[in-house]
């Protein structure tokens, strides 16, 4: 339970973050124990997890690339961010696209989805059914599960450009 | 010759591998204030913008009223409307509900208020008692209308005037 105190504490709010050590604790998804979902642990669970939800602590997810500018529609917006295209490799080949809200002091709540690989219109989606399809040839047959985040997270404000600076150039 | 084939193989399966990945879920922008959220399997709603600096009890309430929990099936939107159809699941009806509530009680608490909410509160008790609801939202006025039937969808698109373009599919 220690990682849940951690999580809550960190978050200042108690939205029952305990994903982890629930994970841990009944021989779960979780098998490094260190409560952040990796891709082999998805695809582990995508075969014998039998659809069993997976709780997820939001904090252990890297957001660090995101930023309060990016909900144009500002507070209590949502927004949707595809990891994997944000240089985050480790949450973007599980998780793929997460829908954030955003709430004050920089803080966010994820929405929760399925780890699946279901085809939508080809017409519209044609990058996600393409990704679909290698991710199934991958992962072969396994059963989808939800993944339920629980807790909140803190993402970083824009950094404000003070000033040009001006580098090398040919002397 | 070899090694050239190795390095284009490698950055195939690198190539493949990097895009084999779930595609958890995405949201569409309807209007100013209305999202459509599809979070995969049946979880697919159309959300408003929640007033989360003035989260109160009652204003938490009221809010999960404005929105149009799964399943949506279909939707249609212009500037001024959006008109939605809806086959009302349970389950994922108390999903959301309590994933709002969260923001006020604990996760338990707010899964217990949610289960309460759908089996006694009148207006739940109206989404579920038909198999389908349409609705519409009236982006001018910032009010959502419904749960209705499909008589009275029609009578109310009808009344309000809303463009013949905004055909549910299943209505065409």
């Amino acid at each position: 339970m220690r990682f849940c105190r951690r999580v809550c504490k960190k978050n200042g709010r108690d939205f029952g973050g305990v994903g982890g050590a629930v994970a841990r604790s009944e021989g779960g998804w979780d098998l490094d124990g260190n409560g952040i979902m990796t891709i082999t642990e998805s695809y582990n669970w995508w075969k014998k997890g039998k659809g069993q939800a997976v709780q997820i602590p939001l904090s252990t997810l890297d957001l660090s690339s995101i930023t309060t500018d990016q909900f144009p529609k500002g507070i209590g917006s949502v927004q949707d961010f595809n990891l994997l295209f944000r240089a985050n490799f480790r949450d973007g080949l599980v998780h793929g696209t997460i829908s954030l809200r955003l709430y004050p002091n920089n803080e966010v709540k994820a929405f929760d989805g399925y780890y699946d690989f279901d085809y939508k219109p080809w017409l519209t989606h044609p990058i996600r059914n393409t990704e679909n399809f290698f991710g199934k040839i991958i992962h072969g047959y396994g059963t989808r599960f939800e993944i339920d985040f629980t807790g909140s997270a803190i993402i970083n404000s824009p950094v404000p450009i003070k000033r040009k600076v001006y580098t090398g150039g040919i002397r | 010759m070899r090694n050239n084939f190795i390095n284009y193989a490698f950055l195939l399966v690198l190539t493949l591998w990097s895009v084999a990945c779930n595609q958890g879920s995405q949201i569409e922008n309807l209007s100013e204030k209305y999202i459509y959220h599809d979070g995969g399997g049946d979880y697919r709603d159309i959300i408003k913008v929640k007033n989360v600096t003035s989260n109160t009890k009652i204003s938490n309430l009221n809010y999960i009223k404005c929105n149009v929990y799964s399943k949506v099936i279909d939707y249609r939107f212009n500037n001024d409307f959006i008109v939605i159809a809806q086959i009302p699941n349970k389950e994922w009806h108390v999903k959301a509900i309590a994933f709002e509530l969260e923001d006020i009680y604990s996760k338990k608490m707010s899964r217990s208020i949610a289960d309460s909410l759908i089996k006694n509160d009148i207006y739940y008790q109206k989404i579920f008692s038909r198999d389908k609801n349409y609705w519409i939202v009236n982006n001018k006025e910032d009010s959502l209308l419904g749960p209705f039937s499909k008589h009275e969808y029609f009578q109310k698109k009808i009344e309000l005037k809303v463009p013949e373009e905004l055909k549910l599919k299943d209505l065409n």
